[in-house]
Parts: C-alpha cells; structure tokens; sequence
C-alpha cells in the first residue's frame, strides 16, 4: 500500500481540483492545488512574518442548519420595496406593522422579524450588524453573466450548500478541510499552546467548517466535555490497572488506519476533556442565560472563552449549530418559535462577552445551507440562495446593513432564478474574508489558502475587507475605528488587555 | 461457551511480532483438528458479524459445525437461504404487545408511550430469529433516513385508526423490513407512498402549479430520492469509480430542471381516508392516496430520454416514475456501495462493486434490483471474507490472524456493536421476556429512530481529518480514495462516553434501564451479563486474553496489545479486577471497534 506524502492530496482531490479550471478563468489550476496542497509550508511563513496574532481573538459560528427563511428575519420596510417583498410572499409575508423597523446609515428602512427585538436592540446599539443576500458562489455571478460562469455544484441541495458554506470551495463536493479547519491549521503553532484540545471548538458535533488538515474540531457539550471514568488512577487497583492499560493500548503503532484513527481519537478525548474541564470549571459566569439548547451552547462557548487563558489559547473558533430550519411547512409559525430564541441567545452570549471583558475580542457570525424561495409552496417556502445574516460583536461596525439588499423582492426581479431563488450579491468568501482579517489572516497568499476562490472576488494587498463590516476594517489594520466600540470593556478582560489587531487603546 | 476458546494458550514468540502494519494474533492450539475447527469458527463469527446484530455462541458452533461439514461458503449460502425463508418480526405489533403487557394503551399520558419504539427494536434487534432479515432493515432505513423530529413522529394522540400517532415509524420500519428481501424498487415505491416520509420530506399535501398562488410543486422529495435514495449527484460506473466528461468533469445525473419535473411528479398524496388534499386525520398507519386533481397530469421529460406521457392517473404516473429512476444506470452502484457500507466494510473495492452491480442489474433471471440476489452477492464474496487472513502453521499447531488493515476495515455502528454485546451476554427480568431497553444515545451518538436529518448520523464519504483523509489508496479502490463514515459521530464526547457505558456494564454486571409508567411509579428492566465464561479463565492472563480476542475480536487484536494486557492483569492477583480489566479493556480495544 503506497503511503502518500502527507501534505499531497488523495487523488480525487487533485482531479476535481485540475478540473476546475475549465469553468473558473480566473483561477488557475495550478494556484488553487498549491494553495491547499502547500498549506502546511505556509505556517512557517505565518509564524516567521510575525503576522498579527497579539491579543485574544475568537470567532463563533451560529449555523442555522436546514436553511433558514432569512428574508423573513430582515425585511424590506421602505414601503415600495415592502410591497413587492409581500407580493412574493403571498401568504409567507409578514405584516409591515409587525416588523421592528431599524435604518441603515442612508436612512433606508429594514424590518427585523418581530420576535427579534434584542437584535434590533443591538443593531441599533451598533453592536450587531446585518450582511444582506450572503451565498456561495465561485466568481462574481449576476443575471448577465449567469450562464457564463462556474456555479456552484449541486445548488439548493441541504448537503452541498452546507458543505460549501464550511469548505468555502464550491466546486468541489467532499474532500475538503473547511476554511476554519484551514485557518486554524495556519495559526495554530502559534496561537494554541495546548497539546490535547484543539483551537477549534464544536459544540455538540463535529463539522467541516472546523476540520482542517491537521486540526481536528474539539467537540463538547453544553455542560462540558466528557471524561473518562476511571481514568487517572495509579496502582493496582481496577481503576489503576484500567489506566495503564489504556495508556499502554492506545500508547501502540497501529498500521491500520483506521485502528490508528480511533486509538488516536480516544488519546485525544481522554486527555482534552480534563483539560477543558477543569479550565472552564474555574471561569464564574453571571449573565442569565434563557434555558434553550442554543443559549446554553453559547454559554458554554462563553465559560471557554473565560478559560482561554488557562487553555493556553489565544485563538479560538467555536462552531455552533442549531436545526430545524427546513420549513417547508409552517414557516411562519415555526419562525416564530424559532427566532426569538436566537435572539435571546445572542444577546445573553453578548452579555457573558462584556462580563468577561472580552466583548471586542469576540465576533459572532451567522451561517446557513441558504436562504429559501420568496415565494409560497402552500405554507412553506423551499430551498434557495442567497440569504441575510448577522454579526455580532464589540469590534464590528454595527448599525449597518452591509452588502447590497435587493431593491426589490418582487418574483422575476433581476436576481430571481425562478420562485425567488436569488443570486447572492455577496460571496460567502467576502463575507468570511472580513472575519478571517479580523482575526489575525493577512490578505495575501495566507487568505488565499483559507478561501481559495477570494481572488476571484477581492484583491491582494493593504486596502480594506471586501466588505467592511468590523471596525478598522476601513484602514487596513491601521486602527481606524469608524466608531468606538459601545457596551464593553475591551481592556479590562483577563485575556490580554482587549482587541489585538491594530486598536488603538 | 465456544468449545475450542477456552483451550486456548496465547503464545508471544518475539520473532513472531508483527511489523505495525500487520495486525496479527496468534493461538497455539493442540491438534490439527482443533485447529480447523477455531479457523472455521472466526469465519463463522466473522460472517454473522456482518449478516446479523452480532454472533451468539450458539449460532456460531451451529454455523461452524456445518461449515466444517459442507465448507465455509456453502454453509453460509444456506444460512442466508434459510434466513430468507424466515417470516419478519415486525415492530409495530412487538410495541403495542409490550405496551399492552404493561397495561398501558398506545394513546396512554404520562409515560412517554413512544418510547416502546425503542424497547420494540432493541428486543427485535437481540432476540429475533430473523436477524438478516433485522439488519437489512436497519441498512435501509439509514439509506431511506426517516428520523424521529418528524411533525407528529412522537405524538402519543390517536391517528386515523385509533392508535397513537408514534407507532408510524415502527409502521415506516416495518415497512422495510417486509421489502428487505423483495425488490429494491418495492422499497423505493413504499418509501414513496409511505406518509412518514410524505411528513418528513413534505410531498405530503403537496400540490401542482397554482402560478396565479405563486405555489409551486414543493421539491423536497424530489430532491432527496434522487440524491439519497436512487442514484446520487454524479453518473456512477459500475465498479464505483465517477464518470467523466471528456475534459476529466464529473457528469451530474441531474440538474434543477429534473428536480422540478420530480417534484410534479411527486404531487396529490395525502393521509389516507382523507376527504380533501388539505383535510384529514393523521394516518401514519396506510399508504397515502391519491387526489388526482392535485396531481400534476401533464407530460414529464425524466430520465434516459423518456417522458412520462401523464393522463394516467397519479398513482400511476409516480410508478412509471419510479421505474425511471430504478432504470438509471447509477442505481445499482449508488445502492450496493451503501448497503456493502452498512453490511461489511466502508471501502468496497472497485471488482467488489462490479460483481455485486452485476447482480443488481440482473439477478440472472433478468430481473434488477432483486435484494435476495444483492444480499447474496455482497455477503458471500471473497471480500466479505478476505479482511481477516488466517495462515495456519504446524510445530506447534498455531492459528496466525491478521486484520488485513486500512482499505478492508470499518468502524462498527455504535448500536450494532453495543446490540451484539446485549445478544452475546445479556438477559432480561422482564416476565414476558422483553428486552425494554431503552435509546441510550447519551452513549453513542446513535440510536434507532434518531436520524438528525436525512442525511443519516454520518455520510457515506465522510474523512476523519488525518492520516484517513491523507492517505492514497491503492488501484483497486474507486478513485483512490478511503472514507470513514462511522467517524463521524466517534467525537471527543462519545469516545469516552462509550467506553465508560461498557465499563459501568460489566462492573454492575447488569444495566437497569428505568422509565416511568406513570407520574409518580418507576418501572425497571434489568439487563443482566452472564460472564461466566470468562470468570473462568481468570486464573489464566493468557487464556483469558486470548479467549476474548477470539470471541469478540475475530482474533484480530495485535499481540503487542495481547502481550500489554496479559502484562497487566499479571500485577494483581484480585480475580475480580483481573476480569473487569480484561473485560472492558477488550471492549475498549481498536481491535473490537474496527472490523473485518
């Protein structure tokens, strides 16, 4: 059996990849391989360029998985665009005085859903900002060039779009480390001390998103990780005999793979959950969490957060994920459970960030497979593209919604691929690669290997985010904040005396 | 007890130890006739490993003894013949039996009534005689995923016949296992029409083109037979391998104008007994019918250059339909990968798949997607054997077995593994000999009837990152490429959860699983372990080691991890913690989890 060089490809990988060039002019085969293949030769250069990596920084992934009907969380308000918004939704629209009306710096008028006052609160506390019509796509795509350029593959499927929102390499089906797998692949040796729990962190199930190369997601619970029973002991008790007798099996070569795997996985759980445990154990929290699934998972993420420091972390990804979007029934009943509850969540988790201090150190970002059809199956709405999200945090620009919000939602508007199905305005590689600048990526060949296709969307060099929604972001790391960040403390947290990157304080 | 295993003396001859590729164990035995006997008991575990919820002792020495009479093949062609002669145990009735035997109704408060689901298939999965037929039905039902967060899936109210709305996933179940040796389209046309999937996937109610109503046909449906159930994305060849354009593509099977013509397709059903599409009591109990005004009459382009001519009726025009996509060419290796996946090893190679295709497409008699010929095929080739080598040797008479590693291996289904533990040592104190046992997914990330989303608990091409992702495969598997689908769910959590389950059980030597049977009593049933076969050899590291690789292992556990626990339980001399450390540390082992 021929063991491949670690850092090569499987030979799918290398097909599908040398095949895309054909559809994707602006990308050439050979910089799209060497930029996954030459990852791991990239850490020294991140390590030796002393890119930015100061200070305590982390990112938290809220992924809405089923597709969540997101013209219905931001809606047109204006009352033209209001109008056509409800011509589309027939019986899917929401009542205009219903909505939470907020603005944005033009003045032009949005509806947040009505069960999301708290985000409307931090909106307009410019804590929280929207990015409109967000969805994966290779190049810029718009109706004149429609046919002409390479599409995502397997579009309006759950499996495929949810994979290309973590892989962030939509022409590729499987195969692919996720683009927090990758960053945190780059960043790693120098932003993650701890031997056994890795920078990224999953509540409750592993995901691409978070899985790269060489860093595999560490996953927990809501209370914590799991341990080993009765492990730790010594002598020649049961518990003691059942200690080095692990050590001792999982300690051995395995020439199976997949024994290998599992030994490998079963070291790593063991010594990672008492680690964590005791970490996050030691972190008090008082903000008051609502007692939902996704609360009490970002209240989780917030007590590691607290520990960074203990886990000898200074980077760290969590990856939320909550289900039940798929409404092709019922979906203004179910948003209507369903939403409030987010919104709660999201602004205890803000909450727990400004108790620990931490709150512009922290950035909360949505995510979903894709928005879904304007228009009405009978009571349900199904799948599309392009939807809306929120970010969230002490060092985004908020009180904005970015991007390019469709002037009009009426069905046959320029981007409508039929049922309301729009073509995203802005790339989920655009959207990301504001967060990964934030974060410490340098927007050169290191962004590049975290988001293969952003050349096609945004170039090289000093200027700023492609679309500028965190603070600073305008200057290119300079420092220049568009305003100071509001409800936190950045200095006066336990993880370093506040925002890295270039702020000022 | 297995005759030969507790015979068995575990020998390290150091010039013996295996390279870290192989992963070989070795059993010295004392004559030639025993050593046949132990070859064709580890092939006798290692097929009812893959054809049943885990091999008892006794079908063992029954499938042994007439393996050594007619040979190993033959007797398993029998085995499996004698199988498909067996009637189904089904599961709705099971459940509503125990519910009744508890004094309960289907539709009772306060006692999480639904919750017999689970008790109904753990029961089949230990007890039933009809065990190929038991996990066949568990494969389907994680290719044709229907999860329990379904509208409706655990409501205990009555449905249309008066019983609690929750037995229609043991209906939808048994719905699979009564096809599991019929025809795969028989399986693609009950899924269909089945109003479980017609709730989770929503082509319930689903209604033609109103374009004044702006409604569209919902392509739900549509979507997830043709991605997950039929043919998959992209054009399969027989052996497994993608096919491609001439500029190297891979050629989708269809794209978003196929899924609307499917979505036509899969309009007017609804609750059957209905007086209306959109009136209606819940019946999860009858294939849904048909209101032909809601279906979508006119003519469909579908596959392989056909149309459906419409006019027909809808029932009629859904079969013509489903025949279609049984017709495509990907069917045969999109179905037979994933069945090989669920049955014996997660790579098949590409020679594997062209010879189960085969039968797939023609069962000999001409007839394709004959599950009686696929089941046949997949269990009885010599890749259903060849993941364990066993090399016998003379002077002294000695049994090498070899795991033969990475390309030939899987991780075992959590609840496969724990039910073949159940089967092999558990009993039940429940007076009707019923085992209530309840979902235990706190152990495992697993559990009948708890599919998350249709996409079953892992993917059928999901890589663990590492050394699985990174590694190229030889010529003989698909596009070089190995996936790990049971990985998936083994995360930081559940592996130690599940060890720590294994380690309660056989220090308890029992596991009571409790439920309430009303608001203020608590109903129990004990499972209990009988390990007297292994407290027998306690005195003996050894035998005791070799005795439980043999067993649960196939003989697969390397020596090297032989030798570390014989090492170990030599430094005490406390009979009762030289069992439990032999005990869970084996359960424990890679060598128990990955299988051949």
């Amino acid at each position: 059996m021929a063991r491949k060089n670690k850092f090569e490809l499987p030979r799918l990988d290398r097909r599908a990849f040398m095949q895309l060039s054909g559809g994707c002019a602006a990308l050439s085969s050979t910089s799209l391989l060497s930029t996954l293949v030459n990852l791991k030769m990239t850490n020294t250069a991140v390590a030796a360029s002393g890119g930015d990596l100061s200070g305590y920084k982390a990112l938290v992934c809220v992924f809405f998985l089923g597709g969540y009907d997101s013209y219905n969380v931001l809606a047109p308000y204006e009352t033209a665009e209001y109008n056509d918004y409800a011509s589309a939704r027939t019986n899917l629209a929401l009542p205009r005085e219903d909505l939470l009306e907020i603005s944005d710096r033009s003045g032009r008028s949005f509806g947040v859903h009505p069960g999301m006052g708290e985000v409307r609160d931090m909106y307009n506390s410019n804590n929280l900002a929207f990015v409109a019509n967000v969805g994966s796509l290779i190049e810029p795509t718009n109706p004149n060039n429609y046919n002409d350029v390479a599409k995502p593959l397997g579009l309006y499927s759950h499996s495929d779009l949810i994979q290309h929102w973590q892989t962030c390499v939509p022409q590729s089906r499987s195969q692919v480390t996720g683009w927090g797998g990758r960053m945190a692949d780059m960043l790693t040796d120098t932003v993650n001390q701890n031997p056994s729990i890795a920078m990224n962190i999953a509540l409750g199930a592993l995901n691409t998103f978070e899985t790269g190369s060489s860093v595999v997601p560490y996953v927990v619970q809501q209370s914590g990780a799991t341990a080993l029973s009765g492990y730790g002991s010594t002598g020649t008790g049961l518990n003691g005999l059942y200690t080095k007798f692990t050590d001792d099996m999982l300690g051995q070569q395995y020439g199976d793979l997949l024994e290998k795997s599992f030994a490998e996985t079963r070291r790593l759980s063991i010594d990672g959950a008492i680690g964590f445990n005791s970490a996050t154990n030691s972190v008090t929290l008082n903000t008051e969490f609502p007692d939902t699934s996704l609360a009490n998972n970002l209240k989780m993420v917030a007590r590691t957060i607290g520990a960074a420091d203990t886990l000898q972390q200074s980077r760290q990804i969590f990856f939320v994920s909550i289900g039940g979007w798929d409404h092709h029934d019922e979906v203004i009943n179910r948003q209507a459970g369903m939403l409030p509850m987010v919104s709660q969540a999201l602004k205890a988790f803000y909450d727990a960030t400004v108790e620990l201090g931490v709150a512009a150190d922290v950035t909360t970002f949505t995510a979903s497979d894709f928005a879904r059809t304007l228009s009405s199956n009978g009571n349900g709405s199904d799948h599309a593209w392009g939807g809306n999200h929120m970010v969230m945090g002490g060092s985004v620009s908020g009180g904005q919604v970015y991007g390019d919000y469709p002037a009009s939602l009426a069905l046959g508007n320029p981007l409508d691929q039929g049922r309301g199905r729009l073509i995203p305005s802005t790339s989920v590689d655009e959207y990301n690669a504001d967060l990964a600048c934030w974060f410490g990526v340098e927007n050169n060949a290191e962004l590049e290997d975290i988001l293969p296709n952003i050349r096609n969307f945004h170039p090289a060099g000093e200027g700023p985010p492609p679309v500028g929604f965190m603070q600073g972001g305008l200057g290119g790391g300079e420092g220049g904040f568009i305003q100071p960040p509001t409800g936190g403390n950045p200095g006066g947290g336990s993880q370093g005396g506040g925002a890295a990157g270039g702020f000022g304080f | 007890m297995m005759r030969f295993f507790t015979g068995l003396a575990l020998v390290f001859l150091m010039f013996f130890c295996p390279s870290p590729v192989l992963r070989a164990g070795t059993f010295e035995v004392e004559s030639r006739a025993e050593l046949n006997r132990l070859m064709v008991e580890l092939r006798a575990q290692q097929f009812l490993t893959h054809a049943t919820f885990g091999p008892k002792d006794t079908d063992v020495q029954a499938l042994a003894d007439r393996m050594m009479q007619i040979g190993v093949r033959r007797a398993a062609s029998e085995w499996i013949d004698t199988q498909f002669q067996l009637p189904a145990s089904t599961h709705q009735q099971l459940a509503e039996d125990m519910v009744a035997a508890d004094g309960f109704e289907t539709t009772q408060a306060s006692i999480n009534v639904a919750r017999y689901r689970y008790h109904a298939w753990w029961h089949n999965a230990v007890t039933a005689e009809d065990q190929l037929r038991q996990r066949v039905a568990w494969a389907l039902m994680q290719i044709c995923v229907v999860g329990e967060s379904g509208s409706n899936f655990n409501n205990r109210a009555a449905g249309k016949l008066g019983k609690g709305r929750w037995l229609g996933l043991s209906n939808y179940y048994d719905m699979l296992l009564n096809n599991s040796f019929n025809n795969y389209r028989d399986v693609l046309g009950d899924v269909t029409f089945h109003p479980i999937m017609g709730v989770w996937l929503s082509h319930l109610r689903n209604q033609k083109q109103d374009a004044s109503q702006n409604i569209f046909p919902d392509e739900n449906y549509a979507r997830e037979i043709l991605q997950l159930f039929s043919i998959g994305l992209y054009r399969l060849n027989t052996d497994g391998t993608f096919q491609r354009n001439p500029s190297g593509d891979l050629i989708p099977t269809y794209d978003n104008t196929e899924i609307e013509t499917f979505a036509r397709l899969f309009t007017g059903l609804t609750y059957n007994q209905s007086n209306s599409l959109r009136s209606g009591t819940v019946n999860f109990q009858e294939p849904m019918m048909m209101f032909d005004e809601f279906h979508d009459q006119d003519p469909k382009q579908v596959f392989l250059g056909q149309t459906l001519p419409g006019g027909v009726g809808g029932v009629a025009d859904i079969n013509a339909g489903l025949d279609n996509i049984m017709n495509h060419p990907s069917a045969g290796p999109f179905i037979v990968r994933r069945l090989i996946q669920r049955l014996v090893r997660s790579n098949p190679s590409k020679g594997y798949m062209r010879r189960v295709v085969r039968k797939f497409n023609n069962n000999g008699q001409g007839v394709k997607g004959d599950m009686k010929a696929v089941l046949k095929a997949i269990l009885l080739d010599q890749e259903a054997w060849d993941g364990i080598r066993m090399v016998r040797r003379a002077n002294p008479w000695r049994l090498e077995v070899t795991g033969r590693g990475t390309e030939r291996s899987r991780l075992s289904e959590p609840v496969v593994l724990y039910a073949s533990f159940i089967r092999r040592y558990g009993s039940t104190d429940n007076p009707n000999g019923y085992f209530l046992m309840n979902k235990l997914n706190f152990n495992w990330a697993q559990a009948p009837y708890a599919s998350p989303s249709v996409f079953n608990f892992y993917l059928p091409d999901f890589q663990p990152a590492g050394d699985i992702k990174e590694y190229q495969a030889s010529r003989r598997i698909p596009e070089r490429t190995i996936y790990a689908p049971e990985f998936q769910i083994l995360d930081g959590v559940f592996a130690n959860r599940t060890p720590n389950r294994f380690r309660a059980d056989v220090i308890n030597e029992e596991l009571v699983h409790t439920n309430l049977n009303n608001s203020t009593a608590v109903i129990r049933t004990t499972i209990s372990y009988d390990f007297s076969a292994e407290k027998a050899l306690v005195s003996d590291s050894a035998a005791l080691v070799a005795h439980l690789d043999a067993k649960l292992c196939c003989g697969t556990m390397s020596n090297a991890t032989r030798q570390a626990l014989v090492e170990t339980l030599n430094l005490t001399t406390n009979e009762t913690n030289r069992f439990r450390v032999a005990m869970i540390g084996v359960l424990t082992s890679p060598a128990y989890s990955i299988a051949e």
